[in-house]
């Protein structure tokens, strides 16, 4: 962590708009807002907002009463997070576009409850009707919507999505999310690390290793302890073994989206047997509870080396026939490439992350602009693709594959002897807080933690990529036809888990 | 009044060994063969009750090239069967259109198959087996199923019924195309006539050596191409549209019956197999026409018909599996295709190749 620049400001409220003009123009993007309820130590709300750049992650941090400018229309990213606080705190965001209620439904909560604000009494309100949610509204001739979800055909968490049609062209589209908050953040509360730790392994399930190793990350930093080579090795190995199962499988469902079974059927193979993989090498197909804090609980020994290599020489194999088959089929082109467009512009303005800002042309990824465990030693470059559209999205998942692929291949056969649990009996000083950062397949994870005088967590935010990257589906689907969303959807693959914490 | 108009007797006909009926209507006679009746009825239920097998047939055969184990090959029949049991569940917004609509539907498609000669010369109601009509049952039957897509008031509904007219509006004109130069290539109005002529002449031709204006290869080789896009659209399958997707936002054909439940269900979904019986067997007589005139034919033309249908099954399951579903205004590019084909076709039978 010592490598990555954390430069602290506190400033008030009204002086951060000008402030934020100056930050854009920097080429800084918005990473998250931390909204804390200070109130027992310094007698203030804090909101601290994490900008960050190559090596440099920038965190301004102001004291805040009951309301505060928002920021939102300087950068638009904002929004999102702002109404966030403003739910959960109440803390009000002045001259904010759009204060409709994010995660407390007006029709069964009552507004005037914070869960997150110290003070809130764990009960929850009755359950009547407490108002409306305004939907936004497209009227004209001939124009219609269509309602999606909440419940979905398939065994997919709930949404809903609003499209405005005029015939088959999309013209909006309202994504309504945050039907099952979980209150992950105020569970975590009072917690120690282990405890926190199985809680954020399962808010989405299929990236729980990356998301631990962002958890990992600030807690090992508030507890000031290095982890060994050897688990970190083991980290990044498992890390990467995550990435690759998880893109093999978005792109065999971006085949299953265009009706393409015989190349998505292949590749679910090839899923199946990296999750057995994950099986035999961890005990658990997605991987849980391999990391554990200050290192890790699995140790490879040789047989489990060639497992691991011979299964990555097959998915090389099997990859590089399936960018062969993308590229020489022109029916398959046809369905991906100007599809689901995200302008590089929107993907700026969004603060996007992952493959969804790679594929427009941002060089956004976690491990070469926040270099973690031993990402920094690969020398690694973002992989990056121009068009935006749903085909980069899939040419991008290839690529980073083969890169992950390149980075397992390395790692194998060097590992470095050592244990794989460091001692940790460290107390934490109070109220100190740290941040982690990982990639993980969809993008940047971001924690941010305080512990409490007792050695617990105060406070902890967890920014999945998902909760960036949601809105932007709004823009991508405009100017293509109803009948391509769900290929859109899965092309970006978010998680709704994830998202509502 | 109707007795006056309509005297039915039967005759036994002398030295010919079978009974005919005769019907009077008005000062017209018609006379019926039993034996044509009885057959027509075995021909009838035979399609009927293979229709499922053909569906599932090309299931399977999916299954089986992308290396999944498959369903039962019979499991169409045995989802028929538990549909048939569950409650219907309509929408508060549903009229009595929601009632009929899936009996209409599938009746038309009974009707279409009465009327095919698939593997006996003479089908039940092969006497009034015009081709405008069995084009135009075709659309009532699509008629009905867009309006019960959109009596239930679901959005999806009124997005399928739109997007179902936008596929048959387009092959429509194929369609009758198709027919038409069939009539006019044979000068017959029926489809058991056409067929019946052009197997006439291919004998001919090809077992006495008789030259026959009737032996064409370009016109059916036309025919059949144009017939093969049709009823790709037409019966919902792969690059038009995707029969096994779960995503209502991308269905054709399935976003109009979303709403359907039980019976209902059952009722469309027979329908539906009914439906690529009724395409298969059209392309079944085009590729090669081989229907028993009398009792002893009937085993050979029953395995040939089998037989063909088999190839059909094999050839759409090949396009569905070789090719991703297309994006939806791609597909009157591929119908105009068609369209072409049948127009060539019908220039063609004018000038009488």
């Amino acid at each position: 962590m010592d490598k990555i620049m954390t430069s602290k400001h506190i400033i008030k409220s009204s002086d951060f708009i000008k402030l934020a003009n100056n930050i854009k123009e920097s080429g800084r993007y918005l990473l998250g807002i931390v909204a804390n309820d200070e109130r027992s130590i310094n007698s203030k709300f804090n909101i601290r907002y994490f900008f960050g750049g190559k090596n440099i992650i920038d965190e301004y941090s102001i004291p805040v009463d009951e309301n505060f400018q928002s920021v939102s229309k300087i950068c638009p990213a904002a929004k999102m997070y702002e109404r966030e606080i403003n739910d959960l705190f109440g803390l009000t965001p002045l001259g904010h576009p759009d204060l409709r209620p994010l995660m407390l439904y007006p029709e069964n909560w009552d507004f005037s409850v914070h869960p997150l604000r110290k003070d809130y009494d764990n009960l929850i309100p009755e359950f009547k009707k407490y108002g409306d949610y305004k939907y936004k509204e497209v009227s004209g001739e001939g124009i219609f919507e269509v309602l999606v979800g909440p419940v979905h055909a398939g065994i997919i968490e709930p949404g809903h999505f609003r499209f405005s049609l005029a015939g088959e062209p999309v013209l909006q589209l309202e994504i309504r999310h945050f039907w099952k908050h979980k209150g992950i953040e105020k569970i975590c509360e009072g917690k120690d690390f282990n405890e926190a730790l199985n809680l954020i392994s399962r808010v989405s399930g299929d990236n729980n290793v990356n998301i631990a190793v962002s958890y990992l990350e600030a807690v090992e930093n508030l507890l000031n302890v290095e982890v060994s080579e050897r688990a970190k090795h083991i980290r990044v190995i498992l890390a990467e073994l995550e990435r690759i199962w998880n893109y093999v499988r978005d792109i065999a469902w971006i085949f299953m989206d265009i009706g393409f079974a015989l190349p998505a059927q292949n590749l679910f193979a090839l899923q199946e047997e990296l999750m057995r993989l994950n099986k035999s090498l961890t005990g658990h197909r997605f991987m849980f509870n391999a990391l554990v804090p200050c290192g890790v609980s699995v140790d490879f020994d040789s047989s489990k080396l060639f497992m691991v290599d011979n299964i990555i020489k097959k998915v090389e194999k099997a990859i590089k026939e399936c960018e062969a088959f993308i590229l020489n089929s022109s029916t398959v082109l046809d369905r991906l490439e100007f599809t689901g467009k995200i302008n590089k512009k929107t993907a700026e303005e969004l603060s996007l992350c992952g493959i969804s800002a790679r594929a427009s042309g941002l060089p956004r990824d976690s491990r070469v602009e926040f270099p973690y465990l031993i990402y920094e030693k690969f020398n690694l470059k973002p992989v990056l693709r121009e068009s935006g559209d749903v085909f980069a999205r899939t040419a991008l998942r290839i690529k980073e594959i083969l890169l992950s692929v390149k980075i397992v291949g390395g790692l194998l056969f060097n590992l470095p002897e050592g244990e794989i649990i460091s001692l940790c009996e460290n107390r934490v000083e109070a109220y100190k807080y740290a941040v982690g950062n990982a990639e993980t397949p969809r993008g940047n994870a971001f924690f941010y933690i305080m512990a409490d005088d007792g050695g617990k967590i105060f406070r902890l935010k967890y920014i999945d990529p998902s909760f960036r990257i949601w809105p932007s589906i709004q823009y991508g689907v405009l100017g293509n036809i109803i009948a391509d969303f769900p290929l859109i959807n899965k092309s970006l693959n978010l998680s709704y888990s994830g998202n509502d914490m | 009044m109707i007795s006056s108009w309509t005297k039915i007797s039967l005759k036994r006909v002398g030295t010919k060994n079978y009974t005919e009926i005769r019907v009077h209507i008005n000062d017209m006679t018609y006379n019926y063969n039993i034996q044509h009746l009885i057959i027509g009825i075995v021909q009838f239920f035979v399609i009927v009750l293979l229709s499922p097998l053909f569906a599932g047939f090309i299931h399977k055969l999916k299954q089986r090239a992308r290396g999944q184990k498959g369903i039962n090959i019979f499991q169409f029949y045995i989802n028929f069967n538990k549909l048939l049991k569950k409650e219907v569940v309509l929408s508060k917004d549903a009229t009595f259109i929601s009632n009929i609509a899936p009996y209409i539907v599938f009746v038309s498609y009974l009707v279409i198959l009465l009327m095919l000669p698939a593997f006996y010369r003479y089908s039940l109601l092969g006497i009034s087996s015009d081709v405008i009509l069995i084009a135009y049952t075709l659309a009532l039957s699509t008629f009905f199923m867009t309006l019960y897509a959109m009596d239930q008031g679901s959005a999806f509904g009124g997005l399928g019924a739109s997007r179902e007219w936008f596929l048959t509006v387009l092959s429509e004109p194929s369609l009758i195309f198709i027919f038409i130069s069939l009539a006019i290539y044979t000068k017959q109005g029926r489809i058991t006539d056409i067929f019946y002529f052009i197997q006439k002449g291919a004998s001919n031709a090809f077992l006495y050596g008789v030259h026959s204006y009737a032996v064409s290869i370009a016109i059916p080789f036309l025919l059949f191409i144009s017939l093969f896009i049709v009823s790709i659209s037409e019966n919902a399958r792969i690059p038009i549209d995707n029969p096994e997707t779960h995503l209502e936002l991308t269905m054709f054909h399935e976003a109009n019956i979303l709403e359907a439940s039980g019976k209902h269900l059952g009722i469309y979904e027979y329908g539906s197999y009914l439906k690529l019986t009724v395409f298969l067997t059209v392309m079944s007589l085009i590729l090669f026409p081989y229907m028993a005139v009398n009792i002893y034919q009937i085993p050979m033309a029953l395995i040939v018909y089998i037989l063909k249908m088999i190839i059909l099954c094999i050839l759409i399951a090949g396009v569905e599996i070789v090719n991703p579903k297309m994006r939806v205004f791609r597909v009157p590019n591929v119908l105009s295709v068609s369209f072409i084909l049948s127009l060539i076709a019908m220039i063609l039978s004018i000038r009488g190749f």
